[in-house]
């Protein structure tokens, strides 16, 4: 096949596109600043466990949402807890899942955005394995509808996180998360939780079935680490 | 960071420090503003954290980090188009305009970017992201092939396709100007 040629370099090619495209430049490149800006939020983000952070940030949406308002946005990063009042979104699907990671690492930015983005629709489309985004979108109000089942997800997942000192409730809690949303958007977490729910009740083997399952399906990636910490210190979960 | 290391073993401030660059041209190849660009970074490195688990390298990763990328542009779009702020005047590509010391050549110069600017707005993303590789960065198509992850016959296909969408968009934007 013959390679094109550039509009701009081909003579026959229409007068008023050939002038258009002469005015147009090279994306930017990321200069150190924004770079340094952003990886400084995403140290942040990736100091919370995957899904410690994600139940978090969804909470927020949700409590968002409930409250109407204003909601306070707590995050744990590194072991402290930041709070800083936002205002919250106008609508469900604005909620921003990482303002908390955002407003913690980046106190530069003075004021929330007027307008936050509806990153939790981007976060919330789960993707197949080992592929990229379903080529289809949601309608608006599948986005609306598919946020607060997102919500109602993470919801019932912070509270079994919350009762993971009495693993039995937190099991029985993440048994009702997979019943109501067995191809949940937060499935990996609620996996996640899972294990750390069975190492606490002693239920060891099981634990390690499911965290070999878990492995199999993503090998050598993320949320390895966290695994290996589950399975190989009882005590520690967050 | 392990500069040797394979892309499906990266952690995720490793993807970014060697694939950020990548995702902030991207973004703006598909026509993210440059006041949403922050953000929109952002975004696409929070779905990364998000699954990067589910990324056993069958794909490359500047693919998968494009198909992100796409969705968060179109999102960033779509929230752009609701605001009332002038839609040109916060793309990245107006801030480059070096002054020349002559206001009305600036002015020129400022207009025909506007101009470029609508047409291309009113793109598809993936398309209008594959002409601006190919007719404005002038990259090869083997090259785009190799960053997007697709076939050089589909970068051919995709770019013809992208100039007949060019060339409407610039046709309809003329007779409404004209109209």
């Amino acid at each position: 096949v013959n390679e094109p040629r550039p509009l701009l370099d081909d003579d026959a090619a229409a007068p008023e596109l050939r002038r258009l495209l002469a005015y147009g430049t090279a994306p930017r490149p990321l200069d150190a600043r924004a770079r340094e800006r952003s990886r400084r939020r995403l140290a942040a983000l990736a100091s919370v466990p995957a899904a410690a952070g994600v139940v978090l940030w969804v909470q927020n949406l949700a409590l968002g949402a409930a409250l109407g308002t204003a909601a306070s946005v707590a995050v744990v990063v590194g072991g402290v807890v930041f709070k800083k009042p936002v205002a919250a979104p106008p609508v469900s699907n604005s909620a921003r899942p990482v303002a908390s990671a955002r407003e913690s690492a980046a106190p530069e930015r003075a004021a929330p955005r007027a307008e936050v983005a509806p990153s939790a629709e981007v976060v919330a489309e789960p993707a197949p394995r080992n592929s990229a985004w379903p080529a289809s979108r949601p309608s608006a109000s599948a986005a609306h509808e598919e946020d607060d089942g997102v919500a109602r997800e993470a919801a019932l997942l912070e509270s079994a996180r919350r009762a993971l000192g009495d693993p039995g409730r937190a099991l029985s809690l993440l048994a009702r998360h997979q019943h109501e949303f067995p191809r949940g958007v937060l499935a990996t977490e609620r996996e996640l939780l899972m294990i750390d729910a069975l190492v606490r009740a002693g239920r060891r083997s099981e634990a390690e079935e499911r965290g070999a399952r878990f492995r199999a399906r993503a090998p050598g990636n993320f949320y390895e680490e966290r695994l290996d910490r589950l399975l190989g210190n009882q005590g520690e979960s967050k | 960071m392990d500069r040797d290391a394979p892309d499906d073993r990266l952690t995720l401030l490793e993807v970014h420090d060697r694939y950020a660059d990548f995702v902030w041209r991207s973004l703006q190849r598909l026509g993210v503003r440059n006041e949403e660009l922050d953000d929109a970074l952002q975004d696409v490195f929070v779905v990364v954290h998000k699954k990067l688990a589910t990324f056993r390298g069958d794909a490359r990763l500047t693919t998968w980090l494009y198909a992100i990328a796409l969705r968060v542009a179109h999102t960033a779009r779509r929230r752009a188009r609701r605001r009332p702020t002038a839609v040109e005047s916060e793309d990245a590509a107006l801030d480059v305009v070096d002054p020349r010391g002559d206001p009305e050549a600036d002015a020129v110069e400022r207009e025909g970017r506007r101009h470029l600017l609508r047409v291309l707005s009113a793109m598809n993303p993936a398309k209008r992201a594959v002409l601006v590789m190919f007719e404005i960065e002038r990259l090869q198509a083997d090259a785009i092939a190799e960053q997007l992850g697709i076939p050089v016959g589909t970068v051919y296909s995709r770019l013809h396709a992208a100039r007949a969408d060019f060339e409407r968009a610039a046709r309809r934007l003329r007779e409404r100007e004209e109209a």
